[in-house]
């Protein structure tokens, strides 16, 4: 298993549109950076505007934290397309290019290839959240030194102490893992029924912008659908940027995530160890 | 003269793909250590039952042995045993040649140095392009490349899909000299498919033809290919009796498949004896013609109704 995984992510790794990724967060959050490292506080007193009437807050409000929490709430939107861009190649890559049936007439199992190819998916999954926690979160640091984090909700200010910060951050990008690995078993199993990966990419995309659509809008009739969108539950990663954390709330997002993932995963395995390779 | 061991077993094979039989009772075996033609116009069925052979596509019915094996139970075992070209010789073009054989050797299940890496790309003559990324490689090069992963786990079967599609003169006949290289010399088996009889012709030791996922001829290409054997055309005022009364007499394993009246593949000698047996059992024989030789035969089975009728004309 371990053997074929590593090829996986040796093939992984020696595409060129795997790095797409990278340099496009990459882009973003240097960008983001660099616009509220010259223009940061003209963008405070704009998002504070309702608050700075009624309060005064002292200290280094544009710190590392803030900004990076500002980048995570604009760049965890955009990042699914990035995780399906891989993942959604995975299998119909492999049916495209023909290599499938070199893969498929080889002395292992379909479940093992499976099993193999995504495991490699979510371990590049993993390598970008992390490259994205250590420029967002590192980098900002670096920038923007550390101080206590504001996170604006839609009816309070909440103010975090800076030394209760850090661990919060830890918490949040571990979700973030697993709502992307989320993301990327979805594309994976669109992957399985196509012959080339185009197909699985866009319809990752299109799911999740339909689900986020349902999961944003305050109408009754969604309202009653939303517990059972993975979409919702995604967003969660913002819970740890409670006072408290609501662990309970967390804890069963997480299992519904993962609840997604056996059952995607589960199909893949059902379908692919029955299907007939033509490409 | 010793019986050789049975490689592959084929009985009533059967698959069908949503209301079209592509491949229909096919029943074949094959000789250990020769080279065993494959031979059917496009579209014949050939693909379809090496996908099966190699457990891409599972069959509707029927069943597949393997080195005395069962394919279905024994997966594993037998395809380590097995390296296949399965029509165009896909590989990961934005790796490089030694990239994907070292992939290949691994998925094999066989650890493979880089020595002999060097020397299985180098047996193909792409030891100078060994770090040169598929993707700049000509047909010809994929192919020889396709062939050195089919190769690397030293399997005791090749398998081999119209592996001389798409090359130059040269590129088939190094490919013709590898395969008969790989069973004399190192004493593999190689089952091979094309549309080419020429090409069965002059490589391969036994061959079994199909047509439209049938069965239409099998042995060995020196008795197949009899230049003193004829194709006989008969018409008759009721062709479909006279069928029936070669289907009882001793002319039955001469019948032939014929897309129009009926066929008998046999000696020019023996002609007049089958006149004399139709008009004896009271058929009213109309027209009955040596039509071309059996080369000419399979060569009208094995190609497309527009290159023939070209050919005729």
């Amino acid at each position: 298993m371990w053997q074929l995984t590593s090829i996986e992510l040796f093939k992984i790794f020696k595409k060129p549109r795997t790095y797409i990724s990278f340099v496009a967060i990459a882009s973003i959050i240097l960008l983001v950076q660099l616009a509220l490292y010259v223009d940061g506080e003209t963008y405070l007193s704009f998002v504070m505007q309702s608050v700075n009437e009624t309060f005064s807050i002292e200290g280094k409000r544009l710190n590392g934290y803030f900004v990076c929490y500002t980048i995570l709430q604009t760049l965890l939107v955009h990042v699914p397309l990035l995780i399906a861009l891989v993942a959604g190649d995975m299998l119909a890559g492999e049916a495209n290019m023909g290599t499938l049936r070199l893969l498929a007439s080889k002395p292992i199992s379909r479940s093992g290839l499976v099993l193999s190819k995504f495991a490699a998916t979510t371990v590049y999954t993993i390598a970008l959240l992390v490259f994205m926690a250590a420029l967002s979160l590192g980098l900002s640091i670096l920038l923007f030194g550390t101080s206590d984090l504001m996170v604006f909700k839609s009816d309070m200010l909440l103010i975090l102490s800076q030394k209760d910060v850090l661990w919060r951050y830890f918490g949040a990008f571990g979700f973030a893992m697993l709502a992307m690995t989320t993301v990327a078993s979805l594309a994976f199993l669109l992957s399985v029924f196509a012959e080339n990966s185009i197909g699985p990419i866009i319809s990752t995309m299109s799911i999740i912008i339909l689900f986020t659509i349902l999961t944003t809008m305050d109408i009754p009739l969604f309202n009653s659908l939303k517990p059972f969108l993975f979409t919702n539950h995604m967003l969660n990663w913002k819970g740890f940027f409670e006072d408290p954390v609501d662990y309970r709330e967390v804890l069963k997002s997480a299992g519904i995530l993962v609840a997604h993932i056996v059952l995607f995963l589960s199909v893949v395995i059902f379908v692919f160890r029955k299907k007939d390779i033509l490409s | 003269m010793h019986m050789r061991e049975t490689l592959i077993s084929v009985n009533n094979l059967v698959k069908d793909f949503k209301g079209l039989r592509a491949v229909n009772g096919l029943s074949f075996t094959v000789p250990q250590g020769e080279v065993y033609g494959f031979l059917g116009q496009n579209g014949a069925g050939k693909s379809t039952t090496i996908r099966m052979l190699l457990t891409l596509v599972q069959p509707t019915s029927g069943s597949i042995q393997l080195f005395g094996q069962n394919l279905t139970t024994e997966r594993h075992t037998i395809l380590r045993q097995v390296g296949a070209v399965i029509e165009r010789p896909d590989l990961y073009k934005y790796l490089t040649a030694y990239d994907n054989l070292r992939i290949m050797a691994r998925l094999s299940g066989v650890k493979v140095g880089q020595k002999e890496l060097m020397r299985e790309l180098e047996r193909v003559g792409l030891g100078q392009r060994a770090h040169s990324r598929v993707k700049t490689f000509s047909q010809g090069m994929k192919q020889r490349l396709g062939i050195a992963c089919a190769l690397i786990h030293n399997p005791q079967l090749i398998i081999l899909d119209e592996p001389t599609n798409g090359l130059d003169p040269q590129g088939i006949a190094d490919i013709r000299n590898l395969i008969l290289h790989l069973v004399k010399n190192e004493g593999k088996s190689v089952f091979v498919s094309s549309h080419l009889l020429s090409e069965i012709q002059l490589i391969a030791d036994s061959m079994l033809i199909i047509d439209k996922g049938r069965e239409v001829a099998q042995g060995r290409v020196s008795e197949l290919l009899n230049p003193s054997e004829t194709i006989v055309q008969l018409h008759t005022t009721d062709d479909a009796a006279t069928t029936q009364w070669l289907q009882a007499s001793q002319w039955q394993q001469h019948l032939a498949p014929a897309a129009d009246g009926i066929q008998l593949r046999l000696h020019s000698n023996r002609i007049p004896l089958l006149n004399r047996d139709l008009v004896g059992a009271g058929v009213d024989v109309l027209s009955l013609q040596s039509r071309h030789s059996l080369e000419d035969y399979f060569l009208s089975l094995t190609t497309s109704n527009q290159h023939v009728a070209a050919y005729q004309h």
